[in-house]
């Protein structure tokens, strides 16, 4: 419509524009203005930038959660599905370990072993392709991080 | 030298509507304030007029700018951004008026066939004088009465004609009228405020067959 042409006023149309200018407008109440703005500040659109900060800080969180409530989650299931298996599981681990160490064997033998044990797991195929997953992973968020993420945040 | 946020403001309130409603849309506060501030009155006095109740007008007003807010993403910068918003505002007011059930096809004010003239009988409006102010004022007043009375959809056409400055492909497209509708709407609605003028003793002599 803006670029449309504007017809010009007829002699009947300039006349009833005249006798209507002074007809008031209907204006709100006084501080209408600052209730409007307050009230449709939520509804304004972001920035791009705040919206992949906002992204980012969904994501960070959701990991940790997941993280965090993930082995919560597999015991518990563990317990749903079979309580006496699971308790017996971590009874024998705990007999393990209190049996090693009273045998005499050092924490840090036992810790040595487990390295051990992983640094075998890394050396096979899958392991070896898991961690380099890992660190394609790791490389491609710390890019992604890097490219949406202000390099120096004038608000701070 | 002036402090750049000032200068950002002030290049903001010299912005046209088009640049700050892209700007807004891209997440500038300043812009979205700047829309708010620039079209909060017009906006509300359409919607006033239509529902003419203060409040609701206020709670309408709201809904309008919420709902063009939600929406901007799918304004297109080569439209008239008024037109646009005025659309917004004048549905929202509509939607309200039919849940109030208030009729908006019933004629509230003569409509007869009578042609009158307004203009004929009046004196000069241009002048500066005491008196012509005060007619001026009178005028003003009758007018301001005689809006109220139209039925919905000619007190629409006439805020957005004669206070919003739309041309009638506009009024068409935000009333979402066909063009030749809001002429005749215009037509009679300023035949209607002719006859009210008349009728308070402020001019327009009947004419058989003239023009109104």
């Amino acid at each position: 419509m803006s670029g449309r042409q504007r017809h010009p006023r007829d002699p009947e149309d300039r006349a009833w524009q005249a006798l209507l200018a002074d007809v008031p407008r209907r204006g709100p109440s006084a501080d209408f203005s600052t209730r409007l703005l307050a009230a449709t500040r939520a509804h304004w659109p972001q920035p791009a930038g705040f919206r992949a900060e906002v992204a980012v800080t969904a994501g960070v969180i959701a990991a940790a959660a997941a993280l965090t409530l993930g082995p919560v989650l597999v015991v518990a299931a563990l317990f749903v599905l079979d309580t006496g298996a699971a308790v017996e599981a971590v009874a024998r681990g705990f007999v393990w370990l209190v049996g090693w160490l009273t045998a005499g064997v050092s924490i840090w033998e036992v810790l040595g072993r487990m390295g051990r044990l992983v640094a075998r797991a890394m050396a096979s195929p899958t392991g070896t392709l898991v961690l380099i997953g890992g660190i394609l992973t790791a490389w491609l968020a710390l890019a992604g991080l890097t490219r949406v993420m202000p390099v120096e945040r004038g608000d701070v | 030298m002036s402090d750049p946020s000032q200068r950002g403001r002030q290049a903001t309130e010299a912005a046209s509507d088009a640049d700050l409603a892209v700007a807004a849309r891209h997440g500038s506060a300043d812009a979205c304030t700047s829309l708010v501030r620039r079209f909060e009155r017009p906006v509300y006095n359409l919607i006033a007029r239509l529902v003419q109740d203060p409040s609701r007008a206020e709670e309408l007003t709201q809904d309008t700018f919420v709902k063009m807010f939600r929406a901007l993403a799918t304004y297109d910068p080569d439209l008239r951004f008024s037109s646009w918003l005025f659309r917004i505002a004048h549905n929202t007011a509509i939607d309200a008026l039919r849940q109030r059930h208030v009729p908006l096809a019933a004629p509230r004010v003569d409509e007869d066939g009578e042609e009158v003239d307004p203009l004929a009988g009046l004196p000069d409006l241009t002048g500066d004088s005491p008196e012509q102010a005060m007619l001026r004022r009178e005028i003003a007043r009758a007018l301001d009465e005689a809006i109220d009375l139209l039925r919905p959809e000619y007190r629409a056409v006439v805020v957005l004609r004669h206070h919003e400055d739309l041309d009638y492909e506009e009024i068409a497209e935000v009333t979402g009228l066909p063009l030749g509708t809001v002429k005749t709407y215009l037509h009679r609605a300023r035949k209607a405020l002719a006859s009210h003028l008349r009728a308070a003793g402020l001019g327009g002599e009947t004419r058989s067959g003239g023009r109104p």
